[in-house]
């Protein structure tokens, strides 16, 4: 009898215990594989969003906290529009480019939807000349000069990009994403909105934000509409010289004291600490893992080891020699942990690119690195938990396991 | 039967119409109760605003929404400095929720501003500095700029270039300087949305500005300085200059984000 057909036959001996250790593995696989992927794609959207808007700072109401950098107008409460004009008049260095925004919610086919009103620069931007002639002796800011004779039209897509719109009509709306895709939206079309009539002039591209659930407007229509006096939920300044972001903060809370200022890197921070919570845990599966699995695996191969002593027994008085035995054992320990790895990394990647972006919201795709890393682990560690019964059932005598039959 | 209290009433009614004209307001009622008090039937703002203009003065604008602590202590900061400066300057005050002030308010689109707010305008219509809610006697003092810098700003708030020529019969490569500066505007596509303010460097009330621009007042030769909206430098060129050379950095402004700042990562702006 060959070797693949003795190891083909002793996995299906004792199929309980054996699938009770498979389905240990696998499980165990199918967590660690699932909170790596989650974590990996989690990390990159952090060093994504630091590297992109890391000079970025937020002006918010002081009572609100927040996890989700680009949901952070969504709340409640609101600060008086008036802290934008305070900012825009103001001596602080590296306020060119600030957007405000007010969240309201609408019902657009029986689906929920954010409307987010959004002031355009041209609104406000004069009045930044009303710094005097100290301007003269600021640094250059962030943004390209904005002269009269422009280049060509704005290309209004770039929102989502700039954070920033130059100029927006009263009655002009642009639309994200999944509602453009939902709604079947096009750029030209009329969409009614808090009961008016909105000519929709971009669909913005997809971002994997929330911000491709949002329709932006107007910012004073959206207030008018919503019955809202002159506020916003939150003032973002799009900085992109972190130099002058540095001293920021500082200039922004001493203006306004009844405000909170948040710099991107403090709302990462929050999403960074989550992530080092996942990667502890998936360090604490692998343990769990190793002492669980292994000593399952270990128990499971000891006890077969003994059931099977006289069948062992036999084999060796039949000639074969104490290698075989071994090999036999451990090539079963090593198919075992080679499918649990591979049944565990196949569920783990679905549990994670399902899941994760529901959970940390942020679209995750299969890596298929983590498959070696499945296998190479589950069978590690079920070669080395059945090392030892397969050593002893290498070493049984074959008179003794005659004599106690 | 006549009544004898006839006459008495007749008498208070008449003392009580004198006494209404004769509070009416004076030439010192001109902050924001007074024009609470008596507002004309056009805006006294736009009309201030003409006159102010006209006599080559700057005008302190007093905008205000409620009578509050706030406003009222920042009024009366305001009112002291005007009298110090009433020489210089005209001021009012503005109540922005008086329908006969719409039109001043919008032209400085102020309603949505934070109140109380003062405003310098120089005599060429330049907003020289805003004060928004808190301000004193030596901040609202940094509104009163020298000429070229009223030139420079009333451009810049116009959405235009400046190319401002630092130069005098003292400086060299002067005729170049200028030349380029006005081929540059003679461009059709920068005609519109350029303006050429000179500045002679050894006028002693120039000198805050060229220290703001960083410019030698002393500079052996001619300095163009190009200045972007809201007021940002964009360049500095000493010396000859040449037209294709101011436009390469206007272009290169226009393009780019930075222009000769120091950008985050991944340049300027989220590059995502």
């Amino acid at each position: 009898m060959r070797l693949r057909t003795l190891v083909w036959r002793e996995l299906f001996e004792r199929r309980s215990q054996m699938l009770t250790c498979f389905l240990a593995i696998v499980l165990g696989i199918t967590a660690v594989v699932a909170i790596k992927n989650v974590t990996f794609y989690s990390e990159k959207a952090v060093a994504r969003e630091l590297d992109s808007l890391g000079a970025n700072v937020l002006v918010l109401p002081k009572s609100v906290t927040l996890q989700d950098y680009y949901s952070a107008d969504m709340h409640e409460e609101v600060i008086p529009e008036e802290y934008v004009l305070r900012l825009t008049m103001s001596d602080i260095q590296g306020v060119d480019n600030l957007s405000p925004k007010l969240c309201v919610p609408v019902t657009l086919q029986g689906k929920k939807y954010t409307l987010t009103g959004i002031l355009p620069k041209n609104e406000f931007q004069a009045k930044a000349a009303w710094a005097g002639a100290g301007i003269f002796s600021r640094p250059i800011g962030c943004g390209a000069i904005d002269v009269a004779a422009e280049p060509g039209p704005e290309d209004k897509k770039t929102l989502v990009r700039k954070r920033v719109i130059k100029t927006l009509g009263t009655h002009e709306a642009l639309v994200g994403a999944d509602v453009a895709a939902f709604l079947g939206t096009k750029e030209g079309d009329s969409l009614a909105l808090l009961g008016e009539p909105f000519s929709v002039i971009a669909v913005l591209p997809e971002t994997g934000t929330v911000d491709d659930s949002r329709i932006f407007a107007h910012l004073h229509t959206v207030q008018r509409l919503a019955g809202k006096n002159a506020v916003v939920n939150c003032i973002e300044v799009v900085g992109c010289c972190k130099e002058i972001s540095a001293g920021l903060v500082d200039g922004v809370n001493k203006l306004l004291p009844d405000a909170k200022v948040v710099t991107v890197k403090q709302v990462v921070a929050t999403q960074a600490n989550v992530n080092r919570m996942m990667e502890r845990l998936s360090v604490i599966f692998l343990a769990i893992i190793v002492v669980v699995g292994g000593a399952g695996i270990a128990n499971y191969m000891y006890a077969n080891v003994f059931e099977r002593r006289r069948e062992i027994g036999t084999l060796m008085a039949l000639g074969a020699d104490s290698l075989l035995i071994l090999r036999l054992f451990l090539l079963k320990a090593l198919l075992l942990g080679m499918a649990g790895g591979i049944g565990g990394f196949a569920i783990g990647t679905i549990v994670a690119v399902t899941l994760g972006p529901r959970l940390a919201g942020v679209p995750v795709l299969p890596m298929p690195v983590l498959a070696l890393w499945a296998v190479g682990i589950s069978g590690g560690i079920t070669l080395i938990a059945s090392y030892f019964p397969a050593r002893r059932a290498a070493r049984l005598d074959p008179c003794a396991t005659f004599q106690e039959v | 039967m006549r009544s004898r209290r006839g006459p008495a009433i007749a008498v208070v009614m008449m003392m009580a119409v004198f006494g209404l004209f004769a509070a009416g307001p004076g030439p010192s009622m001109t902050g924001p109760w007074g024009a609470q008090a008596a507002a004309p039937a056009t805006s006294r703002g736009l009309t201030a605003l003409d006159a102010a203009a006209r006599s080559g003065k700057y005008l302190f604008v007093f905008f205000w929404k409620a009578d509050d602590e706030q406003t009222r202590t920042m009024y009366g900061v305001f009112q002291s400095a005007m009298a110090k400066w009433a020489d210089s300057t005209d001021s009012i005050g503005i109540l922005i929720t008086d329908p006969r002030e719409k039109a001043m308010a919008d032209k400085f689109g102020v309603r949505r501003a934070p109140m109380p707010l003062v405003v310098a305008i120089a005599p060429n219509g330049a907003i020289t500095k805003g004060f928004p809610v808190q301000f004193d006697e030596n901040q609202l003092q940094t509104a009163f700029v020298s000429p070229c810098a009223a030139k420079c700003l009333k451009a810049l708030q116009d959405r235009k270039l400046v190319l401002l020529c630092v130069q005098n019969q003292r400086t060299e490569f002067t005729q170049a300087a200028i030349g380029a500066a006005q081929s540059f505007k003679a461009d059709r596509r920068y005609a519109q949305a350029t303006e050429i303010v000179t500045l002679n460097p050894d006028h002693p009330a120039e000198i805050r500005l060229l220290d703001e621009l960083q410019v030698n007042p002393r500079t052996p030769e001619a300095v163009t300085v190009l200045l972007a909206p809201p007021g940002q430098p964009v360049a500095k060129f000493a010396g000859a200059v040449t037209k294709d050379e101011i436009v390469a950095k206007v272009a290169s402004a226009q393009s780019g984000c930075c222009p000769g700042g120091k950008c985050g990562p991944g340049g300027c702006g989220p590059s995502k």
